[in-house]
């Protein structure tokens, strides 16, 4: 480490998470090229991500490829590089972004498009591809906000639509086939590759296949992770058991762009997850699903698992489960109920809006498993609804609370219960990817009533940020045309916008009236 | 069950991991290299593993203490290679023993301070004080500081001496008798 380098750590926060240097990182020596695998997000974020650490085995796979991790600075770090005059860089070898050959980004959610921005500029790479010359590196993304890459196309030279294991493989191979001929001869030849839009060709990105991976047992899974040191958020490893969800609720990106759905055996997670284990030390491994209960062989799963992990201290988790008895049983198994509480997402307080919005999910059902679950002692339970969804009216409002208040009485004893409301956001290639999203002050309003219907002591009421929900609307159906006020608040802004206290809505407003038409004075969007 | 007391050096890129991630980072090495610890009793069981004086976040040590009791009546010879395979860059076990000295008994640590000028010339004499040796390195000074009491914090000492940047380095942990503590 260069004394430079080391003179900024010893100002930071939490210096550790710009190192590397930990448990399974690779560090190649030989390499024809360098790819730099980049999060728009701090480190103890991108390193929770598991398309992370799968593109992250699959790339240190080839042979010559050197994929190396970079993440976003905090602000104090950012500054600190800035004043110094040290370009971002990857954590494995110190090396600058702009010394990198390909620089791939994962994009998760559309608030972190300022981030990648800030992450080419600071690693001294100009964010505009046409303003990047032969030499630059080629700079692509991926992750699912590529099913409408539009608001960062600009700033991208490719995108990859759908699973990325396979896409990137083939993309790797045909560019050491085709760099030495230039950059248009390439990116053609890369457009040829099913599953990658390249936006100079101005195509139609809804013509681009998209990319599954087809048997999930046999492809790459990263068994060796890179262990973080410091500032995890979870102590665990994340084992996949499927991909997609069979449920198709109207509102859900997830399921319509992880489509179709793809069940690994039992057999080949449960050892993926043991040597996942081995390998890292972790004290929870935890089944990643988008519905754990539809998984067909979790009974199996889970038995085999626990034989494993009870012996060593080693925690179960099972996120995304729906409320049945299969389930009760499974919770008892693994004892994680206590820990983690029960949740459930109805997402809508009445049956007519549940039916309607595709969320197979009953009263009756919530109420059983409420019953059953406070009779074996639980005292919390967490529910998940969306406000503002296609066809909603007060009295679904009013069904939340109603539904609220019958949980409460399913308990002999006194139990809490904690209604999180989300606010719908209509996203691209869903059913209702057209559907208009309510205006920021009836979202508001609705969240006032809430509030004021739900009030009892042992209800907690929490609610996401209309404004934030506005502006994800904005960015996730948003254009080209949106690409200067990204850029723009990518250079004003004071730190992450995914993060709240960084959020910063005047200058989204701002920026998008002045770039675009696509926000009114009052912040409403266009089909408010 | 047996008590076990390592000497580890804390260098490098591990100088950035806080007391807390240093603990973590252990009891996950513990588990790769597949050395059972002892865990606590009650609802939440965890391993019993403390620092003994851990070295300040960017601090340099090579003579850290780490306690654990072990599950089962492990010899110690081994048990440091494979712990060395299980940590990462910057951690690495030098010895394991029984620990007889209670952690009250460590007093006096030794230390070296490297202090860099970035044009401006020190005040020479302040490194000229009792108990110091210094000399030049390329582009700085050198102090080495023998038996500072533990209650003195080492950077205090190295930005009174106002430099553009500085390293401290643990090199010895000592006892009352000015002896080695192990
Ligand atoms: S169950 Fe969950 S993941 Fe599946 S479609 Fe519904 S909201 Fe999406």
């Amino acid at each position: 480490m260069n004394q430079q380098l080391e003179r900024i750590l010893q100002r930071v926060t939490k210096p550790a998470r710009y190192i590397g240097g930990e448990h399974g990182e690779i560090v190649k020596g030989e390499r024809e090229l360098t790819f730099a695998l980049c999060f728009p997000d701090t480190y103890e974020v991108g390193m929770s991500n598991l398309g992370i650490q799968i593109l992250y085995a699959v790339l240190n796979g080839l042979e010559g490829v050197a994929c190396e991790r970079c993440f976003l600075p905090w602000p104090d770090m950012t500054a600190e590089l800035k004043s110094a005059g040290v370009p971002l860089y990857t954590l494995e070898t110190s090396r600058a972004l702009a010394d990198c050959e390909i620089i791939g980004f994962s994009l998760a959610y559309e608030l972190s498009y300022p981030s990648m921005l800030n992450m080419l500029e600071l690693g001294g790479v100009a964010p505009y591809a046409a303003d990047r010359d032969e030499d630059a590196p080629l700079v692509i993304a991926g992750g699912v906000c590529t099913v409408n890459p539009e608001p960062f196309s600009k700033f991208i030279d490719l995108a990859v639509i759908g699973d990325g294991e396979d896409v990137i493989v083939e993309l790797i191979d045909c560019y050491r086939k085709y760099r030495s001929f230039g950059k248009t001869r390439l990116l053609r030849e890369l457009a040829e590759i099913e599953g990658v839009y390249v936006p100079v060709f101005e195509g139609n990105v809804r013509a681009v296949k998209r990319r599954a991976v087809r048997d999930l047992n046999t492809s790459v899974y990263p068994t060796a992770p890179v262990v973080p040191s410091t500032e995890v958020i979870h102590d665990r490893t994340v084992q996949e058991i499927m991909r997609g969800c069979p449920n198709g609720c109207k509102f859900c990106q997830a399921c319509f762009t992880n489509a179709p759905v793809r069940y690994k055996s039992a057999e080949v997670a449960a050892r993926q997850a043991i040597a996942s284990l081995k390998h890292s030390g972790c004290k929870e491994v935890n089944l990643s699903s988008l519905s754990t209960s539809d998984y067909p062989e979790l009974g199996e799963l889970t038995d085999t698992l626990l034989d494993y992990c009870k012996p060593r201290y080693i925690n179960l988790s099972l996120p995304s489960l729906r409320a049945n008895s299969f389930t009760f049983d499974l919770l008892d198994k693994v004892q994680q109920t206590r820990k983690s509480g029960l949740t459930f997402a109805p997402e809508a307080g009445s049956q007519r809006l549940r039916d309607h919005i595709n969320k197979n999910l009953s009263e009756e059902d919530i109420l059983t498993a409420c019953t059953t679950a406070f009779a074996a002692g639980h005292t919390s339970v967490k529910l998940y609804f969306m406000i503002g969804l296609p066809g909603e009216t007060d009295d679904d409002l009013h069904a939340i609370a109603d539904l609220a208040h019958k949980i409460l009485r399913c308990g002999s004893k006194r139990v809490n219960i904690t209604v999180s409301a989300s606010c719908f956001v209509p996203k691209p290639r869903t059913p209702f990817e057209n559907e208009p999203q309510n205006p920021i002050e009836e979202l508001e309003r609705k969240q006032r009533l809430l509030r004021d219907i739900l009030r009892d002591k042992h209800i907690r009421f929490r609610w996401h940020d209309a404004r934030v929900s506005h502006i994800e609307y904005l960015l996730a159906q948003g254009k080209s045309d949106l690409a200067p006020a990204l850029l723009a608040v990518a250079q004003k802004s004071r730190g992450p916008q995914a993060w709240d206290e960084f959020f910063d809505f005047a200058l989204w407003r701002e920026q998008l009236t002045v770039n675009s038409e696509q926000i009114t004075e009052t912040g409403e969007g266009q089909n408010a | 069950m047996r008590k076990c007391r390592f000497v580890y050096s804390k260098t490098g890129k591990a100088r950035y991991l806080s007391h807390l991630d240093t603990m973590e980072v252990f009891r996950r090495a513990f588990s790769r290299a597949g050395i059972a610890l002892k865990y606590s009793e009650g609802f939440n069981p965890h391993p019993i593993i403390s620092i003994v004086l851990p070295c300040p976040l960017g601090h340099a040590s090579y003579c850290e203490l780490l306690d654990v009791t072990l599950a089962d009546d492990f010899g110690f010879s081994g048990l440091c290679e494979r712990l060395n395979n299980a940590l990462p860059s910057g951690l690495t076990v030098l010895s394991a023993n029984l620990p007889i000295k209670k952690p009250g008994d460590l007093r006096y640590l030794d230390i070296k301070i490297e202090l860099f000028y970035d044009g401006k010339t020190p005040r020479l004499e302040l490194l000229d004080f009792a108990g110091a040796t210094w000399s030049r390195i390329d582009g700085g000074y050198e102090l080495t500081l023998n038996a500072l009491p533990t209650k003195l914090n080492p950077t205090h000492i190295a930005e009174a001496l106002e430099p553009d940047f500085w390293r401290v380095t643990r090199l010895q942990t000592l006892d009352a008798d000015g002896a080695a503590y192990r």
